[in-house]
């Protein structure tokens, strides 16, 4: 005899047809149990055609929709919660109030005269109330101990370890992707921040090689010129090294002639008068080679009566000289004693000549070809000093 | 031959009524709170569904004999200001018994508002396939009124959560969530399913 079992509900109703093996059930009993389920049929309103099908469908019906009674009140999706989903039935959530149940056909691998029905799959969807009616209906079978009883309602909920968020993955992953945009942001600000020049460590180490460059141009050790970077080493090293050099008479040329301090040039002079200082042939050669002369005779006045005043401020204070001297001195535009060469054998011994002390030092660059005044220079016997253009 | 299995009735009054919720302990022992949170809200809706909700809430429990969990009005009161989002969030947890009971009342009532729960949300869903307003349909319009008032006079402004639900919008949206949820319950084992998914991913 077929046993038919139906759980009906507005939305759905559930009809199991099977048989009874008899094992259990008295003669007597006026309901016996459904044992051996030969066919199962879902009728969803909205779906024309019930969903149909043998043991495997109902057992995946059943398992697939408590498991997402399950997940549509926690929130928590976990697919396979009830064990490896046979795959026939899926059910999808659409959005809050539509949720998308999906029959598909059997595997060709089983094929019984039921089974067959099911080759159509079918695809409904349900809203929330549809659900729940579909849901009720199974729990009904799952309390209905006369109907299968192997099959009951198991409800467990899911470990942390398969948790994986309701939430979607771009809210979740929100915060991770604000805070490393923002160290990327930061990072690129302070990329764009300049990178402060260290410039103090370096001095310790090049001291030596400073001083070493210092033994052929002793220009930072006169009193004219202020070392720009005075450490205590340097300041008791760079006199003692330089003095001994600078009387042993380098011939190295020295771009910058000494203040009076170290008074290079006049031991230069002394020693070595041929290769005598660069500095001042050199200022005579640059007007013939490159530079023009000043030729303007106003310019030249007014650079003559600077001249004057020069060398006037300096010979004041000095004892007159023994024998007439004649220089030949280069006048820059701006009235600087670029250079000066000794015109007679009296000046050429001579190992003072308040000439040294007005001569240009070179604290910045000049241009290589600046027009130059040559004036000749006279230092009297008596104390005069006369200056005529050359 | 059809036959329509008994349905298991939970206005029985059944000292035994909450055997039937296995104990399911997650890591600290007390209640997790993603279930304290969805257990008052839960509650809330039920309110906002039924004047003198929270009246009747006592007089269900003393219909499932629960007066050994909840004595009094602010027993009830402090049980459910364990929510976290609460005003007044009480720092303690909730028992396993005290959220047994809070689950049971709540199934309860909501079985007995199971017409009200449906048509409400049939409704929602034919005014949403046409494209109406919800607050165009009355009884519809009085409960997500009542739940926002409700909310918003007692949950705390100042949680992020709270303060996610700044619209009308997104208030409703959270009512009609819940009103599924509680359709959900009053369904045969929909004590059974409530329980379980309040420790969905909680448990070790």
């Amino acid at each position: 005899m077929t046993i038919r079992r139906q759980y009906s509900l507005p939305n759905c109703t559930l009809v199991l047809e099977g048989l009874s093996d008899g094992s259990s059930a008295s003669q007597l009993d006026t309901r016996p149990v459904l044992s051996i389920l030969m066919s199962a049929e879902c009728y969803v309103t909205g779906l024309g055609e019930p969903l149909s099908g043998g043991r495997e469908f109902f057992e995946s019906l059943v398992r697939v929709v408590s498991s997402y009674a399950q997940e549509f009140m926690s929130g928590v999706h976990y697919p396979d919660r009830y064990g490896p989903n046979l795959g026939m039935v899926q059910l999808h959530r659409i959005d809050g109030n539509l949720h998308r149940l999906t029959v598909l056909p059997t595997e060709t691998g089983s094929q019984t005269q039921i089974d067959q029905k099911t080759e159509l799959s079918a695809k409904v969807d349900l809203t929330t109330v549809q659900l729940f009616d579909l849901v009720e209906a199974i729990d009904q079978f799952f309390a209905d101990t006369q109907t299968l009883p192997e099959l009951s309602l198991q409800l467990t909920p899911i470990s942390k370890r398969y948790v994986k968020s309701a939430e979607p993955l771009a809210k979740r992953s929100l915060p991770a992707v604000v805070g490393v945009s923002s160290l990327a942001l930061a990072a690129m600000a302070f990329f764009l921040v300049p990178v402060p020049e260290v410039q103090r460590p370096r001095d310790p180490v090049p001291q030596p090689n400073a001083g070493g460059q210092n033994l052929g141009t002793p220009t930072p050790a006169g009193s004219g010129s202020p070392n720009p970077n005075p450490t205590p080493e340097a300041d008791g090293l760079l006199p003692r090294t330089q003095t001994p050099n600078a009387e042993s008479s380098s011939p190295t040329p020295s771009p910058a002639p000494q203040s009076d301090a170290s008074p290079l040039a006049t031991p230069q002079s002394n020693t070595s008068p041929e290769t005598t200082p660069s500095p001042v042939s050199e200022g005579l050669a640059s007007p013939e080679a490159a530079a023009v002369p000043i030729t303007d005779p106003g310019e030249i006045e007014l650079l003559k009566g600077k001249l004057s005043q020069q060398i006037d401020g300096v010979v004041k204070n000095k004892p007159p000289v023994d024998a007439e001297l004649v220089y030949r001195v280069s006048v820059a535009q701006d009235g600087a004693i670029v250079g000066y060469k000794s015109e007679n054998s009296a000046a050429v011994d001579t190992s003072e000549t308040p000439l040294s002390e007005l001569l240009y030092k070179p604290v910045g660059s000049r241009p290589p070809a600046e027009p130059l005044a040559d004036f000749r220079v006279v230092f009297a016997p008596d104390g005069n000093v006369q200056v005529t253009p050359w | 031959m059809i036959l329509m299995p008994s349905e298991t009735s939970l206005t029985q009054s059944n000292p035994l009524i909450l055997d039937s919720l296995p104990d399911l302990s997650p890591s600290d022992g007390g209640c997790p709170r993603r279930a304290r949170l969805q257990i008052d809200l839960m509650l809330l809706a039920i309110e906002a569904l039924y004047l003198g909700g929270a009246e009747e809430m006592l007089a269900v429990s003393k219909d499932l004999e629960l007066e050994s969990i909840i004595k009094n009005r602010v027993a009830l009161w402090l049980m459910r200001n364990t929510n976290p989002l609460r005003r007044y969030t009480q720092r303690r947890s909730l028992t396993m018994m005290e959220a047994k009971a809070l689950v049971a009342i709540a199934c309860n009532m909501a079985r007995k508002l199971t017409a009200t729960i449906r048509q409400l949300l049939l409704d929602s869903q034919q005014l949403r396939s046409r494209n109406i307003p919800l607050n165009q349909h009355l009884p519809l319009a009085e409960y997500l009124e009542r739940f926002r008032a409700h909310f918003r006079s007692r949950m705390n402004p100042k949680r992020s959560l709270v303060a996610a639900y700044d619209s009308d919008d997104k208030l409703n949206e959270l009512a009609l969530n819940l009103l599924s949820n509680l359709l959900f319950c009053t369904g045969t084992a929909g004590m059974q399913r409530f329980w379980v998914s309040l420790f969905d991913g909680e448990v070790e």
